[in-house]
């Protein structure tokens, strides 16, 4: 037989074992051995989420609607799915900006304000009223089933009577203890983040505990009681999805709300982001937590058909099937162990959320409201902030027991926690624009918002006090004085939809179409361009914060900001966080001294952990003198954004000319050790040509020296073969020089306009004496107009010397011809030499253009070239954009011809 | 309009594979995108059925199912690799 004071004292039995757990995790905290940083414990305290809903709620969902109960368990598995990349976002912009609840959060984003924390705390309080109210009612309920149960337990009415308001007193009294116990309210709930991740393992086990002695002790194993219940009239339909009330709209709307509700519910946030000690443990945790939700709702169907095959059809509340099946089987232990699962699922739910909306409660709503009023000239804050949140969780919790007291008879407890989802839904637009859209603008937000909000209130939070009759039933049905369309159930007469999936879809249209319109209709300011930019852009920034330090512009003096760090921190933490600053920073701390903006900013960094973002930025602009947002400085901020962008594509553009200019150097680098082996041969052919006339001139010089008895006449013609040679020489060293003048690049040429046809003439002038010598016929022809290019005169006249002179050279004296022909088209001159000497083979002609190749007569053995002559024409041609080239021509001799473009005037 | 945050594309691996640094983020929204549609309407309508297969319901087992392997092929994903940049960084931080 279960009495009374066991159950009671096994109650406070487990409290006390809570409160120990978290004692010990906070302990820990203070060893600096934390235990709460790892993946796992982070994994259980996010299973937070499953509260008295999951454990009592479920089952009596799914024996109304099947698998009805599923869409809030499979909305926070694909919500994980992206955690890794939105979640980490937020918990790095957080971390950033010392967030402390989700009203912060949304507060900072846009630009720290006042109005929409308050709005957002407001939202919360009032959205999460009915899930506070849904908990009591689950634990008073459970309190009632085991008290009434036995006939022998009916008695004691006195205290039975309003279990839900003892239950909230003592859950008050356990989250004060739990959540505000220290005067440094900036620390993370260590020991709360712990007891709450030992409470997940209690009501996991506990429910698959009772879930397996359903299945198989009551019913011989899952194939079984499936096929009992697949016989039962009344259970066979919960098998397929036409027990779904609202069908596959209602499936989808639930798994919105539930993807949006696992990060924006405050708890979540808490739990998720203000708790997280390392953004690492989000990758385990996307994965591990929604298995958690696996395995706890794997016995949900079973236990809720075998409850229904078990009790006669409402004689017994679906909700407390997980503790009617047990009692009705007595097995009072296990009931027990049942009860202090839903005991643990509910009271953690309570704990973190008062904890989180008493913060939001006192730093986004209290706090802004009592600085403007200049309420708050205490020397002591840190009590007074912990006396407003003592009294904010109280206040929370009596909130949820009124709601509970007006309505919590008339609705299943999953309906009431829907409600709270679809609130907290509300959030999502504000936070997930923000974070990736920089245009997002705090009046949008607060349209959105407030949008949001009031369709939310008039779908669903005033019908649920139409039906507890606070309101007039004709409220609802037909709708407010009669109009249907005005019905809160079925707004434009609207009514293919479920009331939850109604106010859904009704309150995001209009929240994110008010967020979205809003802002591209108005204008941001200076401030809130600053917030949008840091949180969208959170991994571009070197370092995230350094930027707003510009921001402070006015003066105040070191012991002012002392004063006020003092009055909200604490003397001692106050005194640390100056040291801590002063550490990394090369300044001297005297009270006298003005404090920079750094230290300003840093200063309010450290007290939004504290107070929020919104009431930390009025505090400290409270005992600045002057400006306190300078635009200058924004302005500055926002160009230093632009230039790094700036920056990053001029190193691009560098990076890429870079990239040609080691293309340009490759090439360049070929072309040297090509040039360089031409060097080398040509440095070797060049001695050897040397060489060849030298000897020469050794040799007869040698004959010449020995023979002193030689006879005039033979030493007069060693003499003449000697200067032959010796000009022979001068001529190769010339034009060696020239070659490799101009080859290297070292010629200055001298271009002008000039007449092709005195070109030829003055070479022909040049080489008349050569071809008298020889006896020759030398005839020219040219147009009656000047040929007029643009060149070199000298280089040219070379040229075309150094082709008569070689026509002349090959020529046999005495019948030998040469004919210069100059003729010119619309593009180019042509300048042809004709001779009728012995031609050149075929093969031959593209290498007499070579350097050092030298054309060697059948007959006589000796060159009679120096083997530059040509190349150097070649070059010369080719400088003036020309060709150079050799045919045959009819008199069986050869024609050199070359060509450079015509200079039009 | 996502960058897939913290998925910081480096410079130098244009043209090669980053192994799990860029692509994650696009994977675990291409498994988001199918667990909708696989855990909506019309899926769900065909396994809507008044049949039992290994003695459970057809829709149990299937959703179930859908939902293991979701968490499966995530944890697959999210699996820590050598190319990651080292858990000790964000570690040392706090």
């Amino acid at each position: 037989m279960l009495q009374n004071w066991v159950i009671l004292v096994v109650s406070f039995g487990y409290l006390s074992l809570l409160f120990a757990v978290a004692y010990y995790g906070d302990k820990r905290a203070d060893a600096g051995r934390s235990i709460i940083s790892n993946p796992y414990i982070y994994t259980f305290s996010i299973a937070v989420y499953c509260t008295g809903w999951t454990f009592y709620g479920s089952v009596g969902r799914a024996a109304a609607t099947g698998v009805g109960f599923l869409p809030v368990y499979l909305g926070p598995t694909l919500a994980a799915i992206l955690w890794w990349i939105v979640l980490r976002k937020i918990i790095h912009l957080s971390k950033a900006n010392n967030i402390t609840s989700i009203a912060d959060f949304i507060a900072s984003r846009y630009g720290k304000s006042a109005v929409i924390g308050g709005l957002v705390t407001v939202i919360s309080i009032v959205g999460i009223m009915p899930y506070i109210s849904l908990q009591l009612k689950a634990i008073s309920t459970s309190f009632n089933v085991l008290f009434n149960y036995h006939p022998v337990n009916a008695g004691g009415p006195g205290f039975i009577h309003d279990t839900a308001l003892y239950i909230a007193i003592v859950l008050a009294l356990f989250s004060i203890l739990f959540g505000t116990r220290h005067v440094d309210v900036t620390e993370r709930h260590e020991g709360m983040v712990t007891a709450i991740a030992f409470e997940s393992i209690v009501k996991l086990v506990a429910f698959s505990a009772v879930g397996i002695f359903v299945t198989f002790t009551m019913f011989d194993g899952p194939a079984n009681l499936f096929r009992y219940a697949a016989e039962a009239e009344e259970t066979a339909h919960l098998m397929s999805m036409d027990s779904l009330s609202g069908g596959y709209a209602s499936w989808l709307a639930l798994t919105f709300i539930s993807m949006t509700a696992i990060l924006f519910l405050p708890r979540q946030f808490q739990i998720l982001v203000v708790e997280n000690v390392n953004e690492e443990h989000v990758r385990t945790a996307s994965w591990l937590f929604p298995l958690y939700l696996l395995a706890i709702n794997l016995f949900v169907l079973p236990i809720a058909l075998g409850g229904l095959m078990f009790f006669r059809v409402g004689s017994v509340d679906a909700d407390m099937f997980v503790l009617t099946l047990p009692l009705k089987a007595d097995e009072e232990a296990l009931a027990l162990f049942v009860f202090i699962g839903g005991l643990s699922a509910a009271t953690g739910m309570v704990i973190v959320e008062t904890i989180a909306l008493s913060t939001m409660f006192c730093n986004d709503l209290l706090m802004p409201v009592l600085l403007r009023l200049k309420l708050l000239r205490q020397d002591d804050m840190g009590k007074l902030l912990l006396v407003m949140r003592r009294g904010g969780i109280l206040l929370i919790l009596l909130l949820g027991y009124l709601y509970f007291r007006l309505i919590g008879e008339s609705y299943a407890l999953v309906s009431i926690g829907l409600v709270s989802f679809a609130a907290a839904a509300q959030f999502a637009p504000a936070i997930l624009l923000g974070i990736y859209w920089k245009g997002a603008s705090r009046l949008g937000a607060l349209a959105g918002l407030s949008g949001g909000f009031i369709v939310w209130t008039y779908t669903l939070l005033l019908p649920s006090f139409a039906r507890s009759g606070w309101i007039t039933m004709s409220f609802v049905e037909p709708g407010p004085f009669g109009i249907s369309a005005l019905g809160p159930y079925h707004l434009f007469d609207l009514t293919v939809f479920d009331p939850i999936t109604h106010s859904v879809f009704w309150s995001m249209l209009v929240n994110i179409g008010l967020l979205v319109g809003v802002s591209l209709f108005s204008r941001q300011e200076a401030l809130e361009q600053l917030q949008a930019a840091m949180f969208v852009d959170v991994y571009k920034k070197r370092a995230v914060g350094a930027g707003d330090a510009r921001l402070w512009h006015g003066k105040t003096q070191v012991s002012d900001l002392k004063g006020l760090m003092a009055r909200m921190i604490g003397a001692d933490r106050a005194e640390e966080a100056f040291l801590s600053y002063a550490s990394t920073h090369p300044i001297e701390l005297r009270d006298d001294t003005l404090a920079d903006e750094s230290l300003v900013a840093f200063m309010e960094r450290e007290l939004a952990g504290t107070v929020g973002a919104t009431s930390a930025r009025v505090m400290v602009s409270s005992i600045i003198e002057g400006e306190a947002l300078s635009i200058d400085g924004l302005m500055k901020i926002l160009d230093e954004t632009s230039q790094v962008i700036e920056y990053s594509h001029r190193l691009e553009q560098k990076s890429r000319e870079l990239e040609a200019a080691t293309r340009e150097l490759k090439r360049t680098n070929e072309r040297l050790k090509e040039l360089d082996r031409m060097k080398d041969e040509f440095v070797s052919t060049v001695s050897h040509e040397l060489r060849t006339p030298l000897t020469s001139i050794r040799a007869f010089s040698e004959i010449l020296q020995d023979d002193e008895n030689m006879e005039p006449q033979q030493r007069q013609q060693l003499l003449r073969i000697v200067v032959k040679e010796t000009e022979r020489l001068t001529r190769l060293v010339n034009q060696v020089l020239d070659f490799t003048k101009i080859e290297s690049g070292a010629y200055q040429w001298v271009r002008e306009k000039l007449d092709l046809a005195s070109v030829m003439r003055e070479a022909l002038a040049a080489t008349s004496q050569l071809s008298q010598n020889r006896n020759m016929t030398i005839t020219q022809e040219a147009p009656d107009i000047p040929v007029m290019v643009f060149g070199d005169k000298d280089r040219l006249v070379q040229v075309v010397i150094n082709l008569l002179s070689n026509a002349i050279k090959y020529c046999e004296p005495g019948s030998g011809r040469v004919h210069l022909m100059l003729s010119h088209n619309a593009d180019e001159a042509k300048l042809k030499v004709i001779d009728n000497g012995p031609g050149i083979e075929p093969g031959e002609r593209e290498l007499i253009f070579e350097k050092f190749h030298q054309f060697r007569d059948s007959s006589k053995d000796k060159p009679q070239g120096t083997g530059l002559g040509l190349a150097i024409c070649k070059t010369i041609i080719e400088n003036h954009r020309g060709r150079i080239w050799v045919e045959s021509n009819q008199w069986k001799g050869s024609s050199f011809i070359f060509t450079i473009p015509i200079m039009h005037s | 309009m996502m960058d897939t945050k913290g998925t910081v594309t480096r410079p130098h691996g244009e043209g090669r594979s980053v192994p799990g640094v860029k692509r994650r983020g696009e994977r675990l929204i291409g498994l988001l995108i199918a667990g909708a549609v696989l855990l909506n309407f019309p899926f769900l309508s065909v396994f809507s059925a008044y049949k039992l297969i290994f003695g459970f319901p057809v829709l149990y087992v299937y959703l179930f199912s859908v939902w293991g392997l979701i968490i499966g092929v995530k944890a697959l994903i999210l699996r820590r690799r050598p190319a990651d940049p080292a858990a000790d960084k964000t570690e040392a931080k706090k």
